[in-house]
């Protein structure tokens, strides 16, 4: 009896080990399922030929821009009048960012701070605030031409935390835990003696570290989308 | 016969029945698992060396099993790998077992053939 009784509980135990055994066996295989690595690897490759296109299209804006320019100069080879017109046009687009602009100016470089083992730390994170002041003080002293990450900063452009990046010009990304450099184009003396003011009002030595480098030469990419404007609309143009 | 009985049982209500154990609890699961399988090599070398006992057995194999997942969850929540502790006794036990059975099973073996050669 005492020995029917053992094998009757060894045999009941064996049962639940094997049902555990099993159940959780299924639930980490249907997960693995769930958290298919082929996803992830078509994402990749999503990204990377809309990474290419991206360039090609550039490519191509770049291209028919050359083409107006040589339109706008043949135009005006006929045509002595339309010179000044030209000259005018040339002047907007160098105000709304939608030229490559090169000049003597400052490179400021923010290194956010790093943890014990290399890691960034969440202090160490650069705020778009820290950005925008930064920007705000470049432009006092009379930047004429700004660029984030080589982001070209217009007049129009916005600075924001997104999630874990920053956001500028509403589709750009800034990580915020790499360094960040910040190209003005302007004149250099006066930019770096502006920010060295800036920085001995502002204590940032706990989240990041700030170089200010002058150049003579410094390169600023075009603006590359186009504005459209829906609402403004010139007083004139209504009446 | 019992044992591969219930363990066939065992494996066939496992597919049959579908109990989804939440996805928090499976690292709990894993570590009553591996005490229960603790307890079964224990009941094995029992068994083997004629001193098993089957009210210990099945307390050992629920005791073992609910004090395993129940430190896991404290350690989970205070912070502290507690489940380390128990990996580390039960795998160490398990080997344990698995040794003395090992030699337990080669010592009859040998015994049997020393019988049948004195015999022939």
């Amino acid at each position: 009896m005492k020995r029917l009784n053992a094998r009757v509980s060894v045999m009941v135990v064996c049962i639940i080990l094997s049902f555990i055994l099993t159940s959780q066996f299924r639930n980490i295989l249907n997960k693995s399922k769930y958290y298919d690595t082929t996803a992830t690897s078509d994402i990749t490759v999503e990204l990377e030929s809309l990474k290419s296109q991206k360039e090609a299209l550039e490519k191509s804006v770049t291209e028919l821009q050359t083409k107006i320019s040589q339109y706008e100069k043949s135009s005006t080879e006929k045509n002595g009048k339309t010179t000044q017109i030209l000259e005018e046009l040339n002047n907007t687009r160098l105000v709304t960012g939608q030229t490559d602009v090169k000049g003597q100016g400052v490179t400021v470089t923010l290194i956010p701070k790093t943890g014990l083992l290399g890691t960034p730390s969440e202090e160490g994170r650069i705020n778009d605030r820290d950005i925008i002041v930064i920007l705000n003080e470049l432009r006092f002293a009379g930047a004429e031409a700004i660029a984030v990450n080589d982001i070209r900063i217009t007049g129009y452009s916005g600075i924001r935390n997104s999630g874990s990046y920053i956001m500028v010009n509403n589709d750009e990304r800034v990580l915020p835990m790499k360094k960040v450099e910040i190209k003005a184009i302007g004149k250099k003396e006066d930019l770096q003696s502006s920010l060295d003011i800036f920085q001995q009002a502002n204590d940032f030595t706990g989240v990041f570290e700030m170089k200010v480098e002058p150049s003579d030469d410094i390169t600023i990419n075009r603006y590359l989308k186009s504005y459209s404007f829906q609402y403004a609309k010139s007083v004139n143009e209504v009446k | 016969m019992y044992i591969i009985f219930g363990l066939l049982l065992g494996v066939v209500l496992g597919l049959v029945l579908k109990i989804n154990i939440p996805d928090q609890f499976t690292s709990y699961v894993s570590i009553a698992i591996l005490a229960c399988i603790d307890s079964v090599f224990g009941a094995i070398r029992g068994n083997l060396y004629k001193n098993f006992q089957a009210d210990i057995f099945i307390s050992g194999f629920f005791g073992n099993a609910i004090l395993a997942a129940a430190l896991a969850y404290l350690g989970d929540k205070l912070g502290v790998p507690i489940y380390l502790a128990a990996v580390l006794v039960f795998g160490g036990r398990i080997f344990d077992n698995f040794a003395n059975i090992r030699r337990k099973l080669l010592e009859n073996y040998k015994s049997s053939k020393d019988k049948n050669s004195d015999t022939v």
